[in-house]
């Protein structure tokens, strides 16, 4: 599903978070949000997820703004997860998961076979499989990162949008899920996250979106986004690019500043 | 077949309870008897000629069984409508209190009862009472709202202000009736809490907010769990949070509402029991809704029985014995789950 922003206008408070950003993300894309500390990539994915109010301007789902469905509608099409941890209370990890089948269950109907389905496809997709029947409250911050994930993708939305998803994961963790969520495009999906890390952006998003105090400063090809003279404006840092084996992977060299020498 | 055991153990407590709450009392009447008189009345059979005195007829259908069947009501809207505030702010302090519906309810009953209206009709005092809680939580949902989104915290704080202000005009109509000594002990008798006296009529207030909030509620107990995950992410699984808060603080209030009308202000059931229940079946609504009702009602006739059983003249009122009791109880679970306190 293709999912747009035209123009967008989103204040948080006295200060606009994002002046007027345009994008498109396409199927079967993996788009990377990247940017420094409030340029605005949170702001950006709760206002396609259809959750920060626009001040103008307008976000569509192949053409139909999304202000014109209600919110299971919405929850049916878009999957999103928040950065900001949750309260954890004692639900088990598959009630957790379940909830995420919120949007394709009617208001008394008890949970059908497909709903299970689901669930169980979502964890092993994160593998989590194994902690099903424990209580969230009890997980490491990294396993219930992951169980927020799979709810996620239980909902089997066309669209997914992760904030910063990888913030408490180990590096095998980090790596599994950037696989499945290339997956998950792969399969036709539309997949935007926001990523910290520039040498994972590189290597896993097809497509790059930079954003630079709530404005657009670059968005294309991950090669053509993370240059050196793109990267030390947006993230106020000293960089350097590798090249490993002759051409395609790179890796970035980021120091304050005040380092240099 | 665990999963059903609490739901069966409280349907037990229940029925145990409402038949000794009709059986016990200071006139010994025989099982039997009441049995009949309860036959006869529902138009099953007749009681001539079968030694049921008058007298005895007029305490089973006419006091003890009004009284039972309130308080089982007012156990269960009470934990019902603490159950799904908790829920809704996430927050194990939450209680009908804190939206306002308690002291609302009693600013309503008490301005009733010393204007005079208490003598005029049955239905004036509790009716007042129901309004003046449905008016608090609907200025306090008013005050607390912005440009359409209530936030939860707004509520609380708000809640909190109108429960003080509600407080304060309740003690200077209390000041202006202290005069008329019978008012004054009307008054404080209402604001005690009690099942003391209560009629059909009672039973006939509370039953259909009981039946309509019990039966609405359980629309809501999905959403509810969602909510418990932050209110951006249950938007985002596709809850529309304004319309379930909304939905929520009615039925919430309607059923305290409802309780504050006939019994009085009794504390403590709207926050202990939802509170016991969440720890022994974990925290899912779908299963709390039911089972914090049935345990409310467990509660109130519980304490009801004891309350008549240790001062049959009245002097120990339900609301002052379920805070006395409920309260060092709850002290002693939140010692004994301190560990893990913050897991709700």
């Amino acid at each position: 599903m293709r999912l747009e922003a035209e123009n967008i206008i989103v204040e948080l408070g006295e200060r606009e978070a994002l002046k007027g950003v345009s994008a498109s993300f396409q199927p079967g894309a993996f788009t990377g949000v990247i940017g420094a500390n409030g340029a605005g990539k949170t702001t950006l994915l709760r206002a396609l997820a259809g959750l920060a109010p626009l001040q103008s301007g307008r976000i569509s789902l192949e053409g139909e703004p999304v202000d014109s469905f209600d919110r299971k509608e919405t929850a049916r099409r878009v999957g999103y997860l928040a950065q900001k941890q949750e309260p954890a209370f004692p639900f088990r990890v598959d009630e957790t998961v379940m909830m995420g089948r919120y949007p394709h269950q009617g208001r008394l109907s008890p949970e059908t076979e497909a709903d299970r389905a689901a669930v169980d496809a979502a964890l092993r997709g994160v593998d989590a499989a194994g902690l099903a029947a424990r209580a969230i409250n009890e997980l490491s911050g990294g396993e219930l990162q992951r169980v927020l994930i799979a709810r996620t993708l239980a909902a089997q939305t066309p669209v997914l949008l992760l904030d910063e998803p990888f913030a408490n994961l180990d590096v095998r963790h980090c790596l599994d899920i950037l696989e499945i969520l290339r997956a998950q495009a792969r399969e036709g999906r539309t997949v935007v996250v926001s990523v910290h890390d520039l040498n994972l952006a590189h290597r896993f998003c097809d497509h790059l979106l930079l954003l630079y105090e709530g404005e657009i400063l670059a968005q294309g090809d991950a090669s053509d986004v993370l240059t050196r003279r793109l990267i030390e404006k947006a993230f106020q840092v000293h960089a350097e690019i590798l090249t490993v084996n002759g051409k395609d992977e790179r890796y970035f060299i980021l120091r304050a500043l005040e380092e240099r020498e | 077949m665990r999963k059903y055991a609490l739901t069966a153990g409280l349907f037990a407590a229940a029925f145990l309870l409402a038949a000794l709450s009709v059986r016990l009392g200071v006139a010994d009447i025989a099982s039997e008897k009441i049995f009949k008189v309860i036959l006869s009345e529902l138009g099953l059979i007749s009681t001539e000629g079968m030694g049921v005195s008058m007298q005895e007829r007029a305490i089973v259908w006419h006091i003890r069984l009004p009284r039972t069947l309130t308080g089982a009501f007012v156990g269960a809207s009470l934990a019902l409508s603490g159950v799904m505030l908790q829920g809704l702010f996430r927050n194990p302090m939450a209680s009908p209190v804190v939206v306002g519906v308690s002291t609302g309810g009693a600013l309503g009953a008490t301005s009733a009862i010393a204007l005079g209206l208490g003598a005029a009709s049955i239905w004036a005092v509790p009716i007042s009472a129901f309004g003046g809680a449905l008016l608090t939580v609907f200025l306090v949902s008013l005050v607390a709202s912005h440009k359409g989104h209530t936030p939860l915290g707004a509520l609380i704080l708000c809640g909190m202000a109108m429960n003080a202000i509600a407080g304060a005009l309740t003690t200077l109509v209390l000041s202006y009736s202290v005069s008329d000594f019978e008012i004054a002990r009307q008054i404080l008798f209402w604001l005690m809490g009690s099942l003391t006296n209560r009629t059909w009529e009672h039973v006939i207030l509370i039953a259909p907010f009981f039946a309509a909030s019990g039966a609405a509620a359980a629309f809501f107990g999905r959403e509810l769990n969602l909510m418990m995950s932050g209110e951006e992410s249950a938007m985002a699984l596709g809850v529309n949070t304004a319309q379930t808060k909304a939905w929520i603080l009615i039925i919430a209030a309607a059923a305290a509402g409802a309780s504050v009308a006939v019994a009085g202000v009794v504390g403590f059931v709207g926050l202990l029991v939802p509170h016991i229940v969440r720890m022994l079946a974990g925290p899912d609504h779908r299963k709390l809704l039911r089972l914090s009702m049935m345990a409310g009602a467990v509660f109130v006739m519980g304490m009801d029985l004891l309350a008549r059983t240790l001062s049959p003249a009245g002097e120990i009122r339900l609301g002052v014995l379920s805070a006395s009791i409920g309260g060092p109880f709850f002290l002693y679970l939140i010692v004994k789950n301190r560990a893990r306190a913050e897991t709700f």
